[in-house]
């Protein structure tokens, strides 16, 4: 139903497309362009039905070969053909038989063709290929670039007619390509081809003679292996253990294929004694496999080898092929097994299913190897059935390790509780402590729920581990009923730490049961009456526990008795009440006492209840404001500030903001007032709340409360879009001390530098910090730089500074702009380039804001031309800054920014920057400088062969050779114009040697005269533009002779592109000429020199650049 | 010489048979290994130098094809670790008890392989193996080998699994004692892991590169099919392509489906049905997908659900009911239920001991091939677009003689595994 829907939507789609297509593609007829326009296509559904529209089209196949050869990097073209490859081959065999033949036949026509091309389409065969198509690609077993592919193909099709074509092809390939061949037949195991593989073995090539024999060894023919090995061995003069490995691997084959004698035969020369564990093992699977009594008695043997590996293989390859009768024998032999297989052998003992596997498991138990008994324990439900937990139950009451107890726990866990539980419990009194512990832990575990009465009274047990214990499975199990015996045990409590378990146990048992017990109900009337005074202070913390409103007055009620014990106590139980239904109690408590410690305690109690409680804002901001009204001393007052801070709503704000005014209380009231208010938001806030918060802001003006509250609002540090922030408000991350200023720094050795770098940056850590979003300095230590050098930009940043302070912003590692306090420095402002001589040294304007406020800097840096706004006011207007450490010299091209130290206390925060690109392209350089040939050297002529004249270099023309430059080059653009002569011939040479001809031990970029008719009959890649010999241009564009042309030549990688007058006509990429790299090295160099030919013509060059990447 | 020439004048390849320590014991004198075993962690990229970091046995070698790699792991190790370019000859190394593999998946089968016949064991990294067929190859080397092998993966046994908030063993209880009815289908949704690695895509039109100067690309091929070097294919990137992994399902798959099938008990089993929605496959570039289905012959499903299709992923459900993270559940009293049933067998979860005492360990080739073998099963149904179905027993494609070529993929010459 789906399909049908899709098939629908996809003609109609389908019709659509295929008015549109005709231009996107001139090389496929419009109607196959349309169908590849929709590739790749969603999901499968329509990708089939694309698919049978391409098959459907006549010669579709061979048209998408034929442009995938000009193109075999284009991803359509590649999601066509393996969407069609992946399509038909679970087709129609007409239909894979066609597609496969037309991949074929653009295969067979592209032999020599685009290599990245041809692999595609093998790799595309591999999916499709049946025989038939084996013998068309026979061709590239020859070809050293596609043999790989080619092979898999064979090994996908894996038929035989594949393994007679590839024997065939040992006839005629190279070494190289015979060792793959050969290793193709093992792989095929291609029976028919053991007698050439015998014949390869006499190979004098060893890795030939190696392979052969690894490939008969895969085939495993009986009668030829045995033979090949002793004359592998005899030819390459090794001994007999080397081919232990490859004897025990044919074995293998020879069973698998049920050979079982020829098995026997070749493994027979090996040496045991001589094989390593691994080996010695694989053998003892074969002996096994071969003759099961006599290798059972083997493996008998090795179990008793000091070596574990062989001594364990020995005791699993046995236990693979268990029998009974062996069994018996592994449990008569087992005290001389191997410490380590012991353990596994108790295993095979156990799965054998004999009548002696118990008593043997009852032997080990009682024997003092603890991995045995372990093993023993873990075998017991298996052995044992319904004895299992009886005997594990049993192995408790002796002496257990730590080990064998978690195992018996272990093992009982994975039997059903119903079968342990019980006589789990009966056992009790004779358990050990350890063993009991683990028991309770258990019930726990699996929330056993009876025998309530064992379990409680183990609570007078003298161990308090195993109390404990009891009580957590209580906590599970005991009905509220129960509670009473829990009480009396508690009243007998050891410690305040065992009453309370206790306590908390009795609170989980009611809370489970969802019921306040007439127990606890009891103890309440109990309190209320005037008796046993001990026994109310002892049950008060318990009644507390439960937060049940019932008790709370009674309780308040004894907070006022005559007996200190237990006003004290009811106190107490007051202050750890769980639940908000105490509040008006606590606020009562704490308004009224006079006793200061529980006023304290009372408000603390307050504090905790309205920060855990589930209230709304309105009751928290309530409950506060009525505990701030008993607070007595600051110090509580703060403590309730910190509760209202966490509280979001106007109510709250406006609370906070009271606080604001009094000089003690301000820090913590202001802290509270940004939380809330940046929670809240300004937007949501009413306007009475919105004007008294901006007029406390106004006068709150200089005081760190100020800061609190202003960072609160406007997110400190946060980069503006496209700029990135150069302080993170935590840390100086991205900044370094000053080791040297650039003068000193260029006499400097790296090693000097690296060790000032150290000691700047310890003292950087002493007198920068990091405070409240803000970078603090004390007025010390030297100036702080950016870890990174910046060349243009735009940068902000915003500072502050202290009376009669000083500072200022490096650039490029330059001072600077100007940061000072104008009351000292005669009315002068701020932000000027303090240092320019030249140029103006002061600000256009006094833009400062009074000190102790913040002020911004945007200062723009274009080249050495510095631009400054203060707080908004242009005061440096587009002004060079000139180069303090060497005046004869222009700005530095990069540099750090310096936050400049000078003697006073400084703060800067929000400091942003924007890298800027370079208006000027320094990195642009002449290769040719007009007037001489400095730069250049001649290779293969004399020194006169090139000269320079009016800004042209030009060649006599005699004697060949040509011009190079003194250095190498690897990444770059080269810009130039030349001019030939009336049939000329030159050449740009690139990434060329100085030894050989450097057309072909570089490469060469044609310049020619096009036009001449000497030169008609070349080929297309030996005119202008062309890579010589490698890659012909796209077009003609060039001009005629003695004009001059613009030539551009990037390299980059393996990428070359060659633009001739503004026009593309080289985009290739060297690695798809690797083929050619054999006449042509000069393909794969990565670097090399740059230089002309002089070709027997008076060619001219000039405005030689170049750029390096 | 530079390291790399070495396999061109040394014997190469195919001279040695097997590569066997030179050391060799003989007779009865074994000597036997001290306590403190000894590894050699083989590619030492990200993974690498966590397996270079662990502290449980005794580090002696490291491996790499990048020289960069190296140098700086071997950086973090210090001196007594010996640096090692070619891996054969750190199998050679009889000294050596543990070969950690970290390298990219298309090595894993042929290292561990090699590995085992050199008479190591392993710690392998995830997914186990790049293809099926590769699987069983390594079963059959640590069968004959008695190898002691584990993957690194570990959420059948230990820590919470991925967005779950609970170990698995809860509910490989409630799966085994029926509690939800049978069939089973766990549902794993897209934020356990696969969302954050599909960025791991590949590029299906990158331009070759120069290969680096530290980089052997042909020894990183290795089994692989040569493509040209991009340096997107390689390091942190590869998976991004077929030949190497599968994107985000072959990183992180074994990671979620591993315990899932640990839950369903398909441990000696596979899928009979594997169906994926996915946009059009690149025969090189591993793309995204939006969901893949698996069905077994018994009816339990996992379902990879990779458009957030499904809310509270993951999830177990059954026809008696249903768990969700937190092991939240319309089963009343589901923690109390669990708590009285049986246990799950008990798992051999270190691996160090496990090594010593000749234990098979909790995750290892044989169900570890199970787990690789669901990843590899959505590679394959990826690939090809369309409806799958497996047969767990002969581990071959029904009736789809392509799905059945992705399972034994010829490797690249002269690299041999058989």
């Amino acid at each position: 139903m789906i399909k049908k829907l899709f098939q629908t939507i996809f003609f109609a789609l389908l019709f659509v497309i295929s008015f549109l297509a005709a231009q996107t593609s001139a090389q496929l007829p419009g109607n196959l362009t349309a169908l590849l326009d929709v590739l790749p296509t969603e999901n499968s559904v329509i990708a089939e039905l694309l698919l049978e529209r391409i098959i459907a089209q006549d010669d579709g196949v061979e048209i998408l070969c034929e442009a995938l050869q000009k193109q075999p990097r284009d991803s359509v073209l590649q999601y066509a053909i393996n969407g069609l490859a992946k399509y038909v081959s679970q087709k129609k065999k007409s239909k894979r038989r066609d597609f496969n033949k037309a991949l074929c036949t653009g295969l067979t026509a592209h032999a020599d063709g685009n290599v990245v091309a041809n692999a595609f389409v093998l790799e595309q065969l591999k999916i499709s290929a049946s025989a038939a198509e084996l013998k068309k690609i026979k061709s590239f077993l020859f070809d050293d670039k596609l043999i790989d592919p080619a092979i898999a193909v064979f090994i996908a099709v894996a038929s035989p007619q594949g393994g007679k074509i590839i024997l065939n092809a040992l006839k005629q390939a190279s070494d190289a390509q015979k060792l793959k061949l050969l290793q193709a037949l093992g792989d095929l195991k291609y029976q028919p081809a053991e007698k050439k593989l015998t014949a390869f073995v006499r190979n004098e090539n060893e890795r030939l003679s190696t392979a052969a024999l690894q490939a008969m060894v895969a085939l495993a023919s009986p009668k030829m292996i045995g033979e090949a090995i002793a004359f592998h061995q005899k030819k390459e003069k090794k001994t007999a253990t080397d081919y232990n490995a490859l004897r025990l691997q044919a074995a293998r084959r020879l069973i698998a294929q049920g050979d079982k004698n020829s098995a026997l035969q070749i493994i027979k020369p090996i040496d045991a004694h001589v094989l390593t564990p691994h080996l010695f093992t694989q053998l003892l699977q074969l002996s096994c496999d071969l003759a099961p009594a006599a290798g059972l008695a083997k493996c008998l043997t090795a179990a008793k080898n000091t070596d574990p590996k062989i001594a364990v293989a020995a005791v699993k390859i046995a236990a693979a092929n268990r029998s009974s009768e062996s069994a018996t024998k592994w449990i008569s032999h087992f005290d001389q097994i191997n410490a380590v297989a012991q353990p596994h052998t108790v295993d095979l003992i156990a799965h054998a299913a004999i009548a002696a596997a118990y008593p043997f498991l009852e032997k080990v138990l009682q024997s003092d190897n603890q991995a045995n008994r372990l093993a023993a324990l873990r075998n017991l439900p298996s052995v044992a059935g319904k004895n299992a937990v009886p005997r594990l139950l049993a192995h408790l009451q002796g002496k257990p390790a730590k080990k064998e107890i978690v195992t018996v726990m272990a093992v009982l866990s994975g039997l059903p509780l119903a079968d342990s539980a019980t006589p789990l419990i009966a056992k009790f009194p004779t358990l050990p402590d350890a063993a009991l512990v683990a028991a309770l832990q258990f019930l726990q575990q699996k929330k056993y729920s009876g025998s309530v009465d064992d379990i409680i009274a183990l609570l007078g047990h003298k161990n308090r581990r195993i109390r404990f214990a009891a009580l957590q499975v209580l906590q599970i199990s005991a009905p509220a009923k129960r509670i009473p015996d829990l009480l009396n045990y508690a009243r007998n409590a050891t410690s305040a730490r065992e009453q309370a378990e206790y306590f908390n146990t009795i609170k989980t048992i009611a809370q489970y049961r969802q019921v306040l017990p007439v127990q606890v109900l009891a103890s309440l009337a109990r309190l209320q009456a005037a008796e046993d005074l001990a026994a109310k202070t002892f049950e008060l913390p318990l009644l507390a526990g439960f937060g049940a409103s019932e008790a709370l007055v009674s309780i308040f009620q004894l907070t006022k008795s005559p007996d200190s014990k237990l006003a004290d106590a009811a106190h107490r139980a007051l202050f750890a009440w769980p639940q908000t239904n105490a509040l008006e109690t606590l606020l009562q408590i704490a308004s009224d006492s006079d006793e200061q410690t529980w006023h304290v305690l009372a408000v603390r109690a307050i504090k905790r209840l309205i920060d855990s409680s589930d209230f709304i804002a309105a009751a928290k901001v309530h409950y506060i404001s009525r505990g701030l009204a008993v607070c007595r001393s600051d110090d509580e007052t703060r403590l309730l500030l910190g509760s209202l801070s966490q509280v979001q709503s106007a109510d709250a704000l406006r609370l906070a903001l009271k606080y604001l005014e009094n000089d003690s209380l301000k820090m913590a009231a202001g802290a509270a007032v940004v939380q809330i208010a940046a929670a809240q938001g300004y937007d949501e806030m009413d306007e009475l709340t919105a004007g008294l918060l901006q007029a406390v802001l106004k006068n709150a003006v200089n005081s760190p409360a100020f800061d609190r509250i202003e960072s609160g609002f406007i997110t400190q540090n946060e980069a503006p879009d496209s700029f990135v922030t150069l302080f993170n408000g935590k840390d100086l991350s991205s900044w370094r001390g000053l080791a040297a200023d650039p003068l000193q720094r260029q006499k400097m050795t790296a090693e000097e530098y690296a060790q000032a770098q150290v000691r700047a940056d310890s003292s950087m850590h002493r007198h920068w910090r990091v405070e409240d979003g803000m970078i603090i300095f004390d007025g010390l230590g030297q100036s702080l730089c950016t870890k990174k050098d910046y060349q243009n930009y735009e940068l902000r940043l915003e500072w502050k500074i202290e009376k009669d302070g000083d500072s200022g912003i490096y650039l490029r590692g330059v001072p600077q702009v100007q940061i000072w306090d104008p009351a000292f420095n005669k009315g002068v402002g701020s932000g000027g380039l303090f240092n320019n001589k030249i140029g103006a040294d002061k600000p256009l304007h006094l833009a400062d804001r009074p000190i102790g406020e913040w002020n911004s800097f945007r200062i723009t840096l274009i080249d050495d031309r510095c631009t400054v706004y203060l707080n908004d006011v242009l005061v440096v207007d587009n002004v060079v800054l000139e180069n303090y450490w060497q005046r004869d010299k222009k700005l530095y091209p990069a540099g750090s920014i310096e936050l400049q130290a000078h003697h006073s206390p400084l703060a800067f925060r929000n400091i942003f920057i924007r890298e800027l690109p370079p208006t000027v392209d320094t990195t642009v350089v002449d290769l040719f400088n007009g007037v001489d040939l400095s730069g250049w050297q001649i290779i293969g002529n004399s020194d006169d062969s090139w000269f320079a004249e009016n800004g042209i270099l030009t060649t006599s023309g005699k004697g060949g050779g040509w011009i190079s430059t003194e250095r190498e080059y690897a990444d770059f653009t080269l810009e130039l114009e030349f001019r030939v002569p009336s049939g000329g011939n030159s050449g740009v040479f690139l990434r060329a040697p100085h030894a050989g001809d450097p057309a072909y031990t570089g490469m060469e970029i044609q310049i020619l005269d096009d036009y001449a008719k000497k030169y008609a009959e070349l080929k297309p890649w030996q005119y202008s533009g062309s890579i010589y010999a490698v890659q012909a241009p796209a077009k003609r564009v060039s001009k005629a002779a003695g004009q001059w042309q613009k030539m551009k030549i990037t390299c980059k990688g393996p990428s070359v592109k060659v633009d001739l007058n503004e026009e593309r006509i080289i985009d290739t990429n060297l690695i798809e000429n690797m083929a050619k790299t054999a006449h042509h090295p000069g393909l794969k160099r990565r670097k090399g020199f740059i230089g002309f030919q002089n070709h027997g013509a008076r060619v001219t060059y000039r405005n030689v650049r170049i750029r390096e990447f | 010489m530079k390291r790399r020439n070495f396999l061109k004048t040394a014997a190469g390849i195919t001279a040695a048979f097997t590569i066997i320590p030179r050391h060799v014991l003989g007779g009865t004198g074994f000597t036997a290994p001290s306590d403190e075993l000894t590894r050699a962690v083989i590619g030492v990229g990200g993974m690498g130098r966590w397996h270079a970091r662990l502290q449980n046995s005794r580090l002696l070698a490291l491996c790499d094809v990048d020289a960069n790699h190296l140098k700086r792991a071997l950086e973090m190790v210090g001196p007594a670790v010996q640096g090692y370019h070619d891996f054969r000859e750190v199998l050679q190394r009889d000294d050596v008890d543990i070969i950690h593999i970290a390298t990219p998946p298309h090595w894993h089968a042929l290292m561990a392989v090699m590995a085992a016949d050199a008479g190591k064991d392993i710690w392998c990294e995830k997914p186990m193996t790049r293809t099926i067929g590769e699987g069983q190859k390594v079963i059959a080397a640590m069968q004959r080998n008695n190898t002691i092998f584990r993957i690194n993966t570990w959420f059948r046994f230990r820590g919470n699994f991925y967005r779950f908030h609970s170990t698995v063993a809860p509910v490989k209880k409630a799966a085994e004692n029926g509690l939800l009815g049978w069939p089973l289908k766990i549902t794993i949704g897209k934020h356990q892991g696969f969302e954050w690695k599909f960025f791991w895509s590949g590029h299906p039109v990158a331009a070759p590169e120069w290969i680096p100067d530290e980089l052997d690309y042909d020894m990183w091929l290795g089994p692989a099919p040569y493509k040209p070097y991009h340096k997107h294919r390689t390091h942190q990137t590869f998976r991004g392509y077929w030949d190497y992994d599968g994107g985000g399902l072959g990183d992180m798959g074994q990671h979620y489906l591993d315990p899932a099938q640990y839950i369903l008990g398909k441990d000696d089993t596979s899928p009979v049905e594997i169906e994926a929605d996915a946009p059009q496959a690149h025969p090189d570039a591993v793309g995204s997908w939006r969901r893949i289905y698996m069905k077994y012959a018994d009816g339990c499903e996992i379902i990879l659900d990779g458009d957030a299709r499904d809310k509270n992923a993951p999830f177990i459900e059954g026809p008696a009911g249903k768990i969700f993270p937190r092991l939240k559940s319309d089963i009343p009293d589901l923690q109390k239920k669990l708590a009285s049933l049986p246990d799950p067998q008990p798992q051999v979860t270190d691996f160090i001991e496990a090594v010593k005492k000749r234990q098979r360990f909790a995750l290892n080739e044989q169900n570890g091939h199970r787990s690789t073998t669901l990843v590899n099963l959505g590679k394959i149904a990826l690939q090809l677009g369309r409806k799958l179905y497996f047969d767990p027993k002969s581990q071959r494609f029904i009736d789809d003689e392509a799905a059945n070529r992705l399972i034994d993929q010829p490797i690249r010459r002269p690299w041999v595994l058989r």
